[in-house]
């Protein structure tokens, strides 16, 4: 079919005239051979490559002509779309650049045929039907290569930086071991970890993909590593421990000691953790928690993405012990399992003072607390977590769990009343310890439908809580003052248990394109229980005299059902959406001790709405409103006095309405991706009627007792924005931010009303410098807070807050690593002696050991300038309190940390979207 | 089934005509349909996240306006909210044949950035594969970009103006379907509509705003975003078809 047409003629004298170049030209004719084919195209294409060198058409007569071709073989294709395409093949040389095509003949349309050829071999390499299979063996690889180096080893297999393979120049989309996905469809997990000499073959073949276009390529290339028996398991690990050998000031050794390992074996995944530390260290980093799958322990641990460096307990002096496993396999095609354990210990040396002022009407007095606190806790933790793929639109998520707690707390605390001239006429000394023991549940089970019609769905929710917790202990004060002296030795018993069901069933339907109907039906069903039992010694000294004063015996039923309609609107990048809910709350009270009891049942309609405006994916706006209410705990319920402190008692109020609060906020965003330029601002605004709040009352001592007690006209309202602006390709950002914010509380002294306003007003500048091997950022921020009471004036001081912190982090060369932080704080407009300036250092130098750098030793001093301190000072009604807690101050860590894994690799730490 | 109607009707009234006059197309307005399979598209486990069984497979509706001189290429709006826009690419081109120059406006995280250069030239590589697109009987060309990316473009001769959607051009005849080679994302001519543009139709103007050639914009993203694994992301998707 192929006509080859050898032009044999000879222009010995022309081919001087034209030199580099080719020329073609000729006519096109019908199979008649008279009538010209206009428009027909004519394509010169170079023989040994295919590619497309030069095209043109034919003009009214059917001729063309190609000029300037390089000297070359060519093949030149000439089609229309009335006739078969036809091929002539031109072979140019030095000596033959002119080719004149007499008229050429296009033929009817005809059906032509392929031939398919088929080659096999067995060898390193071979096809088997559509699949190509590597002998891994065959191909010799380092000792200890994982499976990536294996692959770069593999002719026409690419391996990118970022792990992304391709075969034959085509994108591998999945990488199988056995045919089965690895840890979730990131094909880099399995390369990077899997190692070489485990594989026995790789494959590469086509899998079809259901979901590709109409009539495109509707296949994906798929990598399938076939893994010799024994190297379907693998590990990888951390361990680290770090001490000041007890050359600190402290009486004891500063230690933190942290193992993480992680075992695979096809699907199942089990990893073991331990972390001991008297150091605030209290939590593994959010990075190791990711790369280890600790779920559980990073959402309590309270890191996230944006605080990642949390220092830890910073409440007294620690101790730590956390421990567990966690166990998760992929059962089925459509059922995973994961279940894990965990076992924490922890003890707290807490011993802080403070000093506070107190106003009342036409007075005020002073107290000087300090209070020594020791608390030991301990917990068992269970967690499971089963995922149901029932079919492709039904997802089923069961999530049981259980707590175990026990604790115990000793607690002494000496407070001193002082009058206007500082002069003590009240000294107080509680002692109170307890032990408790505790199991607790939150249970759930969620199930999601989604339907064939867009955006359809129902999910309907079930959540139990479940807590029961039993104390007992021992309270003995001892009061004296000018006129009296009092002691107070009592035994006292608590019994809370509370259970409570919560079901909540949602349905979505689209109405049209454009509106979205979601109800919502809420139901909340518990009852709570709590005895607490008080009894003095008899004169035998047995507690066997209950004292009825602080004794009582209380249960709390509740049931709330709620029904919600919301309709949005989407129009473009608007979405708007609005919506009521109608809620009714019945409460009973019962006082078992009593036999008295009170009913609430109160409704509310709960207003929604809410606006989102999206021009293009680097801005956004939002504008939402809510309106909420929350019933009063049980504890703010229960009408019995609670003695802990003789000098501050309080007491339960079982008349307490739930709240009801409004909410608004929006916020706006932009950035520029050119220029690297953001903005971001917003704010948010709430009222709350019916408001909890403490109602006190001063005795002429100043001891107060104090309820719980409903306020209105509460509100908070805070305003922020920010931004960054680089310069210098980025290398140098600037950062400006502020905020602003009012309170206003209201409270009842002495059945008065109190009313205190807070206008907080914050602003911060910081550069940020990001070269290549460091990164450093300097920041100044300036906190101004006023406080304005309306029962005394006098109260009313503002305080101001100014830091200055510098961090960077600075990659040396031979593997070394510094790190530093420094913050200077200054304290002013507080009370004389909490006036202070701050100026806290950590440094940290490492330096990398082994060919895999996975051996790191370091040297970390943390707080250099011994100057750590908690300070606080906090300002409510109509007092003002300035706190300090003694904490760890300046302590130095000599840190050893292996990184390993079954390959002997280099193991990476996991950076965040890498 | 709508859009297959009307384009079996466009073509057949086109073949209809073709048969008749033997004339060739040398201006109108396709309609492209595009399709672009997020799960290929995105081999990230964290990009992964933002797709799912239903939006995995995402069209989007194109428009090229050509005539022998130039050519217009743009998204057809829509007033239908987009769920996670950021996830494909929308840019435009305008193309002007004559004194071989393109002006492009391409969306950088959602703001608009101007590219003015001249045609690209690309080597192509022509196939005897064949498939009819809308009617018309398209050839296959291919288009090595690099060492591990390849795109296909079928384009048929019976259209004459060398353009095609996505600025792509070259080839003898309009392109009626592009795609990468693993089918991640497609365009393909879905409505050809015998018109001849308004001027109003084939312009795009770049304003007062900073205007760029292509090695400029390359090295700025390049030099600013090119270490972050997202920088290379949307380096990819920048550069995908320049």
């Amino acid at each position: 079919m192929k006509k080859l047409y050898l032009l044999s003629f000879t222009f010995f004298l022309t081919f001087l005239s034209y030199g580099q170049n080719m020329k073609v030209s000729g006519r096109i004719v019908d199979s008649s051979g008279v009538q010209p084919i206009v428009q027909a195209s004519i394509m010169a294409i170079h023989l040994r490559d295919s590619v497309l060198v030069k095209y043109t058409r034919s003009n009214a007569n059917g001729e063309f002509i190609l000029n300037e071709l390089p000297i070359d073989s060519f093949q030149l294709i000439i089609e229309h779309s009335n006739w078969t395409p036809r091929s002539i093949y031109l072979m140019g040389s030095n000596k033959k650049t002119n080719f004149e095509l007499p008229d050429v003949r296009l033929y009817p349309k005809v059906q032509d045929v392929k031939e398919v050829v088929v080659s096999r071999n067995r060898n390193a390499m071979y096809f088997s039907g559509d699949t190509l299979i590597f002998v891994a063996d065959s191909f010799k690889v380092a000792e200890n290569a994982v499976v990536e180096d294996l692959l770069k080893k593999l002719p026409g297999i690419k391996v990118e930086d970022d792990g992304s393979i391709t075969s034959q120049g085509k994108e591998i989309s999945q990488v199988l071991v056995d045919g089965d996905e690895f840890f979730g469809s990131d094909p880099t997990i399995a390369t990077k970890n899997l190692a070489a000499n485990g594989v026995e073959s790789v494959q590469v073949y086509e899998k079809k993909n259901e979901d590709a276009a109409a009539g495109e390529d509707d296949k994906i290339q798929v990598l399938d590593l076939k893994l010799k028996d024994e190297a379907k398991r693998g590990y990888f690990g951390k361990a680290a421990v770090a001490s000041d050998f007890n050359q600190g000031a402290a009486d004891e050794a500063f230690y933190e000691s942290e193992l993480l390992f992680n075992k695979f074996n096809k699907t199942q995944k089990i990893s073991v953790f331990m972390l001991a530390s008297n150091t605030p260290k209290s939590s593994f980093g959010f990075g190791d928690m990711n790369k280890f799958g600790l779920d559980n322990e990073r959402d309590e641990s309270g890191l996230n993405f944006w605080d990642r460096d949390s220092r830890g307990n910073n409440s007294g002096i620690p101790q730590t012990l956390k421990t567990g496993i966690y166990y998760n396999d992929r059962l089925s095609e459509k059922v995973k399992l994961g279940v894990n354990y965990a076992y924490y210990d922890s003890r707290l040396q807490a011993n802080s003072s403070s000093q506070s002022q107190y106003f009342l009407a036409d007075s005020s007095y002073f107290t000087k607390d300090s209070t020594n606190n020791q608390t030991f806790s301990s917990s068992h933790r269970i967690n499971m977590n089963l995922q149901i793929d029932i079919d492709s639109l039904t997802k089923l998520e069961i999530k049981p769990n259980v707590h175990i707690d026990q604790g115990t707390q000793d607690n002494t605390s000496i407070n001193d009343f002082r009058d206007n001239s500082f002069l003590s006429y009240l000294l107080t000394e509680v002692n109170n310890t307890y032990e408790s023991n505790g199991v607790s549940s939150n249970s759930e089970a969620i199930l999601r439908r989604k339907f064939g019609k867009k955006d359809r769905e129902l999910e309907a929710k079930y959540i139990l809580r479940y807590n029961d917790n039993t104390s007992e202990g021992q309270l003995v004060t001892n009061t004296n003052s000018l006129v009296f002296d009092t002691t107070v030795n009592q035994r006292k018993t608590n019994n809370n248990n509370s259970n409570t069901n919560f079901v909540t069933l949602s349905y979505t339907e689209p109405l049209s394109k454009s509106f979205l109907l979601t109800t919502e039906y809420f139901l909340e069903l518990g009852a709570s229980n709590q005895a607490r039992y008080t009894y003095n010694p008899n004169l035998a000294g047995e507690f066997n005299q209950i004292d009825s004063l602080f004794t009582n015996d209380f249960i709390n039923e509740r049931f709330q059902q709620r029904g919600t309609a919301i309709l949005t609107y989407l129009y473009k990048n608007h979405r708007i959406s609005g919506g009521l809910g109608y809620r009714n709350i019945q409460i009973d009270n019962i006082n078992e001790f009593s036999g008295l009891g009170i009913n609430q049942n109160i409704s509310n309609f709960l207003p929604n709405f809410s606006y989102q405006f999206k021009p293009s994916m680097a801005k956004r706006i939002n504008i939402r409103y809510n309106t909420s209410s929350a019933p009063p705990s049980a504890n703010d319920l229960q009408p019995v006095r609670d003695n802990t402190n003789p000098n501050r008692i309080q007491e339960g109020n079982p008349d307490l309405q739930p709240n009801y609060q409004h909410q608004l906020n929006f916020n706006a965003n932009v950035w520029q991706a050119m220029t690297g330029r953001y903005f971001w601002s917003g704010g948010n605004a709430s009222l709350t009627q019916n408001a909890f709040a403490n109602s006190t009352t001063f005795d002429p001592l100043g001891r107060t007792v104090s309820k719980t007690v409903n306020v209105n006209g509460n509100m908070f309202a805070t305003i922020y924005a920010g931004g960054g602006y680089p310069i210098l390709n980025r290398k140098l950002t600037f950062e400006p931010s502020m905020n602003a914010s009012y309170f206003r509380n209201n409270n009842y002294i002495n059945n008065q009303l109190n009313t205190t306003s807070t206008t907080t007003l914050n602003g911060a500048f910081s550069i940020e410098v990001s070269l290549d091997s460091l990164e450093f950022n300097v920041g100044v921020d300036y906190t101004y807070v006023n406080p304005v009471t309306t029962l005394n004036p006098s109260s009313n001081q503002p305080y101001n807050t100014q830091n200055y912190s510098m961090t960077g982090d600075w990659r040396l060369p031979a593997h070394f690593r510094l790190k530093w932080e420094l913050n200077y704080t200054m304290n002013r407009g507080r009370a004389a002696d909490f006036n202070r300036d701050l100026f806290i250092v950590d440094l940290e130098v490492q330096k990398a050991f082994l060919k895999t750098e996975n051996l790191i030793l370091g040297l970390s001093i943390n707080d250099l300038l011994n100057q750590n301190i908690n300070l606080q000072r906090t300002v409510s009604s109509n007092m003002i309190t300035d706190n300090y807690t003694r904490i760890i101050s300046r302590y130095f860590l000599v840190r050893l940390t292996y990184k390993f894994n079954n390959n002997k690799t280099r193991e990476e730490d996991l950076r965040m979207w890498h | 089934m709508k859009k297959i109607f009307v384009c079996g009707i466009s073509a057949l009234l086109l073949s209809l005509q073709a048969w008749a006059q033997t004339e060739y197309i040398h201006a109108g307005k396709i309609t492209f349909e595009r399709r672009t399979n997020l799960e290929k598209r995105f081999t990230d486990q964290r990009m992964k996240r933002f797709v799912t069984e239903e939006n995995k497979i995402r069209i989007e509706p194109f428009a090229l306006y050509f005539n022998d001189t130039s050519s217009y290429f743009a998204v057809v709006p829509s007033n239908e909210p987009e769920e996670m826009a950021w996830l494909t690419t929308k840019n435009t081109y305008y193309q002007n044949l004559k004194n071989h120059s393109q002006l492009m406006m391409l969306a950088v995280f959602g703001q608009s950035v101007y590219v003015q250069d001249s045609l690209p030239e690309r080597t192509w590589k022509i196939t005897d594969s064949k498939r009819t697109i809308c009617g018309y009987e398209c050839r296959k060309a291919i288009y090595q970009k690099n060492d591990s990316t390849r795109l296909y473009a079928w384009y048929t001769p019976m259209l004459t103006p060398s353009v095609g959607p996505e600025g792509f051009c070259g080839l003898p005849g309009t392109i009626l379907g592009l795609a990468t080679e693993d089918g991640g994302i497609v365009y393909f001519a879905k409505k050809i509509e015998l018109i001849e543009p308004n001027k109003e139709q084939l312009i795009l103007q770049s304003g007062k705003n900073k205007v760029y050639t292509i090695a400029e914009l390359r090295s700025k993203i390049e030099k600013e975003y090119g270490t972050t694994p997202w920088g290379k992301r949307l380096f990819d998707d920048l550069f995908r078809w320049l």
